[in-house]
């Protein structure tokens, strides 16, 4: 039997039990930064129609009391941490998301030990969660999706959910919903009742691993492990605009440092890299390069972003800087670094594992841009100690 | 919140369950702590910071302490 744990408005909650006196109000919680956009809303807010994603401005607009609160994402990680542990006591964990878990506790009654860690976690932080529980993940993931706030949902058998529209299985967005209803395919029953052929002509092969889950054909597992990532990247959203090429240059660097901070310390190199742009008016889009070299170094990766953007003409001002490099390959000791530079990046790069990576910088980002990074989906819980 | 970031004195109960302030000197006062609402833990490279969230009377303050050198510091204020 797999859980998901999907915790309620979760930075909207951890605000709220950290600060008393936010209880009971609409509250949003939102980046730092003059632009970014409400990151979630507590329920007392959504009552009111804000929603994640929506601006500050339209979320006022809606609720003239919400209370904007700004994130603290280190606050947030390591509460999610301590849940996971807490979880980790009733069965194998995967951690799906900052504030999503999947739970294998096999022939375990799912309302017991739902009701435990439930309890468990309210105690310790006093927020809440919402549990699904099914024969797989997907299942489990619509199931807790049935029951929200504080809720659980097992779905026994699939007939217990025929009646539910198709859009609400995991995977299906309202494209392929719109797709699914003009072959008269509008609820799950359809859905599963469905040949093969029909599915994979709309969906593809994903279509297919759909269906068999939700036959409950297929089998899948809770992977207490990371998988090794297929791309490493961060990127920037900016207060003001950025127009002019130092300014980019400085932005383009220090997106180049994090990134090759990064790589060196999984011990990868890349040998792929984009760069992506959007403009003032959200015209977003990317530029590639390939190369057979492995690269590691944010020098290489400053050089080839910088390259990329020197190729195209700026029309617009800038809103976002993205740098994101793939094509991952084991690093090899020897040529990890340029000879000339390997001492500076080792000294770097222990100091940065001793005291953090904002302790040390390059001189040409010494006045950086402070950017309270949200969490990114593919977060993953850091051992704290 | 106000930030503050001032190092503060602050007497502590260690027990099972962990370390908690039971009150802190501040601009020569001595504020008693009547709920630690929050805590959690922050890491810096290998650094790893013990935050409190606390009420006493009706303001909130956001404590923080170096781990490894028992430092205490007070982040914010709020109230």
């Amino acid at each position: 039997m797999i859980l998901h744990v999907d915790m309620d408005a979760f930075f909207a909650s951890v605000e709220q039990a950290t600060n008393p006196s936010l209880r009971g109000l609409p509250i949003a919680v939102a980046g730092a930064q003059k632009r970014t956009v409400i990151t979630t809303a507590s329920y007392e807010a959504r009552k009111y129609g804000v929603k994640t994603g929506m601006a500050i401005e339209q979320g006022l607009k809606l609720c003239p009391n919400l209370k904007i609160v700004v994130a603290n994402f280190k606050k947030y990680e390591a509460t999610s941490i301590e849940i996971m542990e807490i979880l980790k006591c009733y069965g194998v964990v995967e951690v799906y998301s900052v504030d999503e878990a999947f739970v294998d506790i096999g022939s375990q009654d799912p309302f017991k030990i739902t009701e435990y860690f439930k309890k468990d976690i309210r105690k310790r932080f006093n927020i809440t969660c919402s549990v699904g529980a099914g024969e797989n993940k997907l299942l489990a993931k619509l199931a807790s999706g049935l029951r929200k706030p504080d809720g659980f949902f097992w779905i026994k058998s699939i007939s217990d959910i025929y009646e539910l529209p198709v859009g609400e299985i995991c995977g299906i967005g309202k494209r392929t919903a719109r797709k699914l209803a003009l072959s008269g395919i509008t609820s799950i029953k359809d859905f599963v009742s469905a040949p093969f052929y029909k599915i994979k002509s709309i969906m593809g092969i994903n279509g297919i691993r759909t269906l068999c889950f939700l036959r409950g054909d297929l089998k899948d597992y809770v992977k207490p492990y990371e998988d090794k990532p297929k791309s490493i990247g961060n990127s920037m959203t900016f207060d003001r605009d950025l127009f002019h090429s130092q300014e980019i240059y400085k932005a383009l660097f220090q997106l180049a440092e994090k990134v090759g901070y990064r790589l060196r310390r999984e011990s990868f190199e890349a040998r792929h890299l984009s760069l992506i742009i959007r403009y003032k008016d959200f015209y977003t889009f990317s530029l590639e390069h390939k190369q057979n070299m492995a690269f590691c170094e944010e020098q290489e990766i400053f050089t080839i972003a910088k390259d990329l953007i020197d190729s195209i003409e700026i029309e617009k001002p800038i809103r976002l800087l993205g740098i994101s490099v793939s094509r991952l390959v084991p690093s090899i000791q020897q040529r990890l670094f340029s000879n000339r530079r390997e001492g500076c990046y080792r000294a770097i790069d222990k100091i940065r594992e001793k005291w953090g990576f904002d302790i040390i910088t390059w001189g040409i980002v010494k006045d950086k841009y402070l950017h309270n990074k949200p969490i990114s989906p593919a977060w993953r819980p850091e051992k704290v100690c | 919140m106000q930030e503050i970031r001032e190092r503060i004195k602050v007497a502590l109960i260690c027990d099972k369950k962990g370390v908690f302030p039971v009150w802190f000197e501040w601009k020569g006062e001595r504020i008693k702590v009547e709920r630690v609402f929050y805590k959690w833990v922050e890491k810096r490279g290998q650094q790893v910071y013990q935050h409190y969230s606390v009420l006493s009377g009706n303001v909130l303050y956001h404590l923080v302490c170096h781990r490894e050198y028992m430092e205490w510091f007070l982040e914010g204020i709020e109230g």
